[in-house]
């Protein structure tokens, strides 16, 4: 395993020389603040990166699978293809559980699943270099270590850095990371002792502030509560908007409709669409199989708890806790779980 | 606050053993810090017991009007004769809660002989943003919600049994935030609206957290008539002016919309602008007053023609 | 106004098909002459006009919008312009606060027999509208923080 240490400074400077070198465009994603908002943010020399944040409020998934992208132009009979975005994206500074969300977005949007690989996404995340920042302070609501994540777990990143202070300790998880070190080996300096103590102490600290869940069992125990009465319990408090799956890193549905402009041009646009919205499986007859908010609910807890795991192998959640915070009833996923399990 | 909560258990197990009601509206203990939460208890099926379930401190912030309208909204394919009677509703408010239940009783969602209205004295919810802020939690005046800051009906009026206690004392100015506004140039404005909205993910949180917002079919979820598009800036602007533009004459100001908004969107700076042109155009406000007419579905032969244009030589 | 020198304004009119769309006929057939900037869309009554048709309008590439129906009292639904006069009242004032030129969205009153009133408001709002110059196109991306 490849590793190096940074100074924060030097990590400024290694970003700006990045922007264009050797003739190669990137565009890099850093942590910044605008007013006040932690955000990840596209780096300039000029913007100065952030270290000191829990999570970003956003989900990086909009990097590789923007909430609006336009697939083709239309004239009256004839269509204009747009091609997928090229160039090279390095993400700096995501937490490890936003990281390991792009492994399931991977599976959902490469063949593998359906026998269609979207150029869309692939084309930007082929192209890419995850860099993870390891978790110091979680959380209230973070739940990563009960799905297999952690504060330090290199699932989904290329590489990650662990904050020590002053500088970052470096260490590359893939083909792709160790060349990213290799390529700027210069910049790099050796960790020792001390750096590797100074690793473990953070990430045992963030790892006891975690809450935990169990999903020993989940599937088979989703499979008996299918039309229990338990989902309308849950459920009675919704109200129904779409701030859980928006926030999702994992939630990926999406609608394409066309919308027209008024001289006969148009384009073709996939938008993010939510199970939560009765729309989502509104049938043109007005037949509706997920009326109900109760339905709709317990397709997003199946769908992350029973369905993808059988179908791709994996518990579609990471854990980060975005819904948990942000819903504005603080319908709680982690008490969902809990009920399921009966605890 | 202990002892409000207190009486409001023990009256709550009372209506529940004397089998008032069929469900009881309030608030729990949430699962994070800081955090209380709606809940609904069918009490057809539980003991009096779970009244020891409900909670009221200076985080019970959610317009619980909300949960109303859908007991009573009549199912898609028409009431039918032999339906169940209407459920009676036993409802927790404060100030801004019964508003809302006001404006859904005077728009006739909501027959006001099916609930039993809760009343208790409010001296401000506080304000998790706030408080992260400030650190300060002791500190409630500096941590209250701006909303409860504005607030001039924290003593309710007019419901079926009222706990009494402290509430809060009627602030001065009630608009200061859209004089502010008012006072900026256009460009500013504008400028402010587009960088507040530019935020939005349009995950119609604001929308589904309003009491006033319970329209079958949105005009944004119109399929038929397709009225906005997905998400280009000017669909997105349209959709929040439209959106508060609804709430003219009817906002109970209990900034809900502002609230559940995860990107923390400043929606109240646009919301009060209507409730100050209504009330001092047309001299209503969403009181406790019950028979009042929202000004919307009502007029005046001397409402002003002032913002009419005249052609400069008439014919 | 260097670059727009070609620039025309775009302005939809909504008239209720009772007093201002027989006006702007009466202007019409009285050979009245007023600028060509305008497009007229027929509506039952002025209390018809929902606020999202305005806003489509201005989406849509207009200009302005002009909004006209009877005088008050003189509805053909007795009450319906003093409905509207409420709700434009609170959209005028809530639109400008909101960022908009006051110019770009007016109201008016006019009847059918007022050819020449409806000519000299076409005049006003057509200039108004001019000096304001062409609207900022509104139809664009939004700044989604990485996108």
């Amino acid at each position: 395993m490849k590793t190096g240490i940074l100074t924060k400074p030097e990590i400024q400077e290694l970003f700006s020389s990045m922007i264009t070198k050797n003739g190669e465009e990137s565009r890099i994603f850093v942590p910044a603040t605008i007013e006040g908002r932690v955000i990840l943010e596209e780096f300039s020399p000029e913007r100065e990166i952030f270290y000191d944040f829990a999570n970003f409020l956003r989900p990086p998934k909009g990097i590789f699978f923007p909430q609006r992208e336009v697939l083709c132009s239309f004239e009256q009979e004839r269509a204009v293809e747009v091609p997928p975005a090229a160039g090279r994206i390095i993400i700096f500074g995501i937490r490890p559980c936003d990281a390991r969300s792009f492994l399931f977005l991977d599976k959902i949007f490469s063949a593998g699943s359906s026998g269609f690989a979207d150029p869309y996404y692939l084309g930007r995340r082929e192209n890419s270099v995850i860099i993870s920042l390891s978790c110091i302070e979680p959380s209230e609501g973070c739940f990563c270590t009960s799905l297999g994540g952690g504060p330090g777990d290199e699932s989904g990143s290329d590489i990650v850095a662990f904050d020590l202070g002053d500088r970052l300790l470096f260490e590359a998880h893939s083909a792709k990371g160790e060349n990213f070190i290799e390529e700027n080996t210069t910049e790099f300096r050796q960790p020792d002792a001390a750096d590797q103590n100074a690793k473990k102490e953070s990430l045992q600290a963030a790892f006891n502030a975690i809450s935990r869940i169990s999903t020993d069992g989940l599937v088979e125990k989703l499979d008996d509560d299918f039309s229990d009465s338990f989902w309308e319990e849950i459920t009675a408090t919704c109200l129904g908007c779409g701030v859980c799956t928006y926030l999702c890193p994992t939630c990926h549905c999406f609608d394409i409709t066309d919308e027209k402009d008024r001289d006969g041009t148009g384009t073709r646009v996939r938008t993010w669409d939510s199970c939560q919205y009765p729309l989502f499986t509104m049938h043109a007859s007005g037949h509706n199989p997920r009326a109900e908010k109760k339905q709709r609910m317990r397709q997003r807890i199946m769908h992350k708890f029973s369905y993808t795991p059988r179908t791709t192998g994996d518990v579609f959640c990471v854990g980060c806790g975005r819904c948990v915070r942000k819903c504005p009833v603080n319908l709680d996923i982690r008490e969902v779980i809990r009920k399921i399990n009966g605890e | 606050m202990i002892e409000v909560q207190n009486q409001m258990r023990i009256l709550a197990s009372d209506l529940i053993r004397q089998k008032r009601v069929d469900f009881i509206i309030g608030y729990e203990q949430g699962t994070l810090a800081h955090t209380s939460r709606p809940c609904i208890i069918d009490v057809r099926t539980s003991g009096p017991e779970v009244s020891e379930k409900l909670v009221w401190n200076s985080y019970c912030s959610n317009n619980l009007s909300v949960y109303l309208q859908k007991f009573f909204a009549p199912p898609v394919q028409g009431r039918k004769k032999d339906a169940a009677p209407p459920l009676r509703i036993g409802l927790i408010v404060k100030g801004c809660d019964l508003r809302s239940v006001l404006n859904l009783i005077r728009e006739k969602q909501v027959p006001r002989e099916n609930l039993i209205l809760i009343g208790l004295p409010c001296t401000g919810m506080l304000d998790k943003k706030k408080m992260e802020i400030n650190k300060d939690e002791l500190d409630i005046e500096k941590n209250i919600q701006d909303s409860c800051l504005e607030c001039r009906f924290s003593n309710v009026k007019g419901v079926d049994f009222e706990i009494t206690g402290k509430t809060r004392e009627v602030p001065g100015d009630l608009y200061e935030v859209v004089r502010l506004f008012e006072a900026r140039t256009r460009k500013d404005r504008l400028a402010y609206f587009e960088k507040e909205i530019s935020r939005c993910i349009r995950c119609n949180a604001c929308r589904q957290a309003c009491p006033s917002c319970y329209c079958r079919e949105c005009f944004a979820d119109q399929k038929d008539m397709k009225w906005l598009g997905s998400g280009t800036m000017s669909d997105t602007m349209i959709y929040h002016l439209i959106r508060i533009f609804h709430q003219a004459g009817r906002c109970a100001e209990c900034d809900a919309c502002f609230r559940a908004c995860p990107e923390e969107i400043d929606l109240r700076t646009f919301t009060r602008k209507l409730a100050k042109d209504v009330e001092e155009l047309f001299g209503f406000v969403t009181d406790f007053n019950r028979e009042s007419i929202p000004p919307l579905s009502t007029f005046s032969s001397g409402d002003s023609d002032s913002f009419i244009t005249e052609p400069e030589e008439g014919g | 106004m260097d670059g727009n020198s070609m620039w025309e304004p775009k302005i939809v009119a909504f008239l209720c098909n009772w007093c201002s769309y027989a006006g702007a006929d009466l202007a019409g057939v009285s050979r009245i002459q007023y600028g060509p900037n305008i497009r007229i869309i027929r509506v039952p009554c002025s209390g018809r006009i929902n606020p999202l048709y305005i806003l489509k309008a201005f989406q849509n590439g207009a200009d302005g919008v002009l909004v006209s129906g009877c005088h008050p009292g003189d509805c053909h639904y007795i009450s319906g312009n003093l409905v509207a006069r409420r709700k434009f009242t609170l959209l005028k004032n809530f639109l400008v606060y909101t960022g908009l030129e006051p110019e770009r969205i007016q109201f008016s009153w006019v009847s059918a027999s007022e050819g020449q009133r409806f000519a000299a408001l076409m005049d006003k709002v057509i200039a108004d509208v001019r000096k304001t110059g062409p609207m900022e196109n509104q139809i664009k991306e939004p700044r989604l923080a990485y996108d």
